[in-house]
């Protein structure tokens, strides 16, 4: 299985790494971008099983990569990590088609919770 | 929702021990003026904007952001001295507390990207004026967070 980790934060690509790690799902395929523009790309070429995606990203943001992939038809299971989660942002979030919205700062067991449905450790 | 020191802290020092595993204890001082990052600091902020604009600026000095972002990147003992990743680590957190934060403050608004801010800078625009501020200490040293507010929605205080 693929995943792919969109976060303009450095530090944070390689922590949501390591918490997949600590969650059980260190065997998958783990690939990273930095903004939507450049998983877009990536997601075209390599259809991943699952996007895991930042909401505040220069270029192209989390909830506008959303929206183009769906435009397009690609039903890949599609979770935000992010910083905010207010009523109004969890609602825009389901409505464009996410799967789930996992709050920073996260525990491994929250991501195993959120992601299990769509991707066995 | 008008913010106060304590959510300040809780949401401070959550992050501090969720993401670091570091302890960070509100402490010291809070309320009072603060005249922005000094030249050993590093400062990051975000900005909010909408039914409440203002932004929460992250100051640390320069040996425990090294060490926040040594953690952040994984690097165990080795400190971190490149500038990219120091950066990049306290514009994390900044976002972070910044985006916990906003959940408390009235909406709709719009979080911003984190930047890094100048010396001598405490908010993300000269216009906002710090209305709270936070210290806290951290393994003997101290860094402090800092909310500063346009005086009403759309405006430029």
């Amino acid at each position: 299985m693929r995943i792919l980790i969109v976060d303009d934060s450095r530090a944070m690509r390689m922590i949501v790494t390591r918490t997949l790690r600590q969650a059980g799902y260190g065997d998958h395929t783990i690939d990273q971008a930095a903004d939507g523009t450049e998983a877009l790309e990536h997601i075209r070429g390599h259809r991943p099983d699952l996007v895991l995606s930042d909401w505040n990203m220069p270029q192209m943001n989390g909830i506008e990569l959303l929206r183009a992939l769906r435009q397009d038809g690609v039903q890949v299971p599609f979770g935000f990590v992010t910083s905010e989660t207010s009523a109004d942002m969890r609602a825009t979030a389901v409505e464009a088609g996410a799967s789930f919205l996992i709050e920073k700062p996260f525990t491994p067991e929250r991501f195993h919770e959120a992601l299990a449905p769509f991707v066995a450790p | 929702m008008t913010l106060n020191a304590n959510m300040l802290c809780e949401i401070t020092e959550g992050v501090w021990g969720s993401v670091l595993g570091l302890e960070a204890r509100c402490g010291g001082r809070g309320g009072e003026s603060w005249g922005g990052a000094g030249e050993d600091e590093v400062a990051t902020c975000v900005e909010i904007t909408g039914a409440w604009e203002g932004s929460v600026t992250l100051c640390c000095p320069t040996g425990l952001a090294a060490r926040v972002a040594s953690i952040m990147f994984g690097l165990g003992d080795i400190e971190a001295d490149d500038p990219d990743l120091v950066n990049d680590a306290l514009c994390e957190l900044a976002n972070m507390i910044g985006g916990n934060l906003k959940g408390l403050l009235p909406g709709p608004s719009i979080l911003s990207v984190p930047k890094v801010l100048g010396v001598g800078a405490g908010a993300a625009r000269e216009s906002l004026q710090v209305q709270l501020f936070q210290s806290f200490e951290c393994h003997g040293e101290r860094f402090c967070v800092a909310v500063a507010k346009a005086e009403s929605p759309g405006g430029t205080a």
